[in-house]
């Protein structure tokens, strides 16, 4: 999959995405091992805690760095609108969700998966943006 | 923004594929400079009448924006 | 703001900006009201907990009217950076403090605050852009 990918810049930011993914999910175990089962304690629960938080961001800095080097500007134009559905989904879906917490009782939404539905409205945005310059 | 791209582009027997490649840019790019539904900035808008040989002028029309 | 005289879709958009802010407000007492002294159940309980959310999505579409009217391709160019990075920022802290809430218990941070919070990193971003380009 990587070796079809000849823009070395896209190669290479899809490839620490991955790596970036593949990291949170072990993090994420060493962490919820450690408080879950170990029951740490102390001052350093809160490194700990934010230790899965850490690959999340180091993607987000890449997804930056991406944005930066890439010479193609269709391609880091397409990709900023992609962006921008992400988060205006994101904030919507959030109001309206931390609005039905606040006043109808409904389920609580983990922060944690913000990131996730950030990224989920990105994809959904691509095809809008796509059939704009067909 | 109108363009004669396309008719640059047959009269030295070129793909959209063969543009993207000298332009360093994708397919996709050169596809939607072509049909007018995207302005390349002016360094890419330079290395395009370069490569044609022309003036920006030549290649873009202007066309009551 | 030396940009605003004359530039109808700056001009646009405070205007807007204002309206949905006086339908939060409004939409948001009609909620408050209508939760504490009625009690409502069922669909209407939904409905109502929905209504305050509505005006800040009508927010996020006032934003993306400005992108699409400002004709200003710098100007354009400067706010998207700003929500770029508002954008990076927030999806940092939500997932930072996500995971914190999960492991350490730390306070618990409201779903209606994400878009509050986007609006400040917004905020703090936008001079930050502007410097860049002095």
């Amino acid at each position: 999959m990587f070796c079809s990918m000849k823009n070395p810049v896209q190669r290479r930011y899809v490839i620490r995405c991955w790596i970036g993914a593949l990291l949170v999910v072990l993090l994420t175990l060493v962490a919820a091992l450690s408080f879950r089962v170990a029951h740490l304690r102390g001052p350093l629960m809160y490194p700990m805690a934010t230790l899965p938080a850490l690959p999340i961001i180091w993607v987000l800095i890449e997804t930056g760095r991406y944005l930066a080097e890439e010479k193609d500007e269709f391609q880091r134009n397409v990709l900023v609108q992609c962006l921008l559905g992400g988060i205006g989904g994101t904030l919507a879906l959030t109001t309206v969700w931390g609005n039905l917490e606040h006043f109808a009782q409904v389920p609580h939404l983990d922060l944690i998966l913000i990131y996730a539905i950030f990224w989920f409205f990105a994809a959904l945005t691509y095809p809008v943006v796509y059939r704009r310059y067909r | 923004m109108k363009n004669r791209l396309k008719v640059l582009r047959a009269e030295r027997d070129w793909s959209q594929a063969d543009l993207a490649e000298r332009l360093e840019v994708s397919r996709q790019s050169v596809n939607a400079i072509e049909t007018g539904k995207f302005d390349p900035s002016l360094p890419l808008a330079f290395k395009l009448a370069r490569l044609f040989g022309m003036r920006i002028e030549e290649i873009f029309e202007e066309s009551g924006q | 703001m030396e940009c605003v005289e004359g530039n109808p879709a700056v001009k646009r958009f405070l205007w807007r900006f204002a309206g949905a802010m006086s339908g939060y407000v409004a939409c948001l007492c009609v909620a408050i009201v209508a939760f504490v002294h009625y009690r409502p159940v069922g669909v209407l309980a939904y409905a109502l907990a929905v209504l305050p959310a509505l005006p800040i999505v009508g927010l996020l579409a006032v934003f993306g009217f400005y992108l699409a009217e400002e004709k200003d391709e710098f100007q354009r160019s400067l706010f998207v950076q700003s929500m770029l990075w508002s954008t990076g920022a927030t999806l940092a802290a939500t997932t930072v403090w996500g995971f914190l809430e999960n492991f350490v218990h730390v306070p618990h941070l409201q779903l209606i605050w994400i878009f509050p919070l986007y609006c400040i990193f917004w905020g703090i971003a936008t001079p930050l852009v502007k410097l860049r380009y002095r």
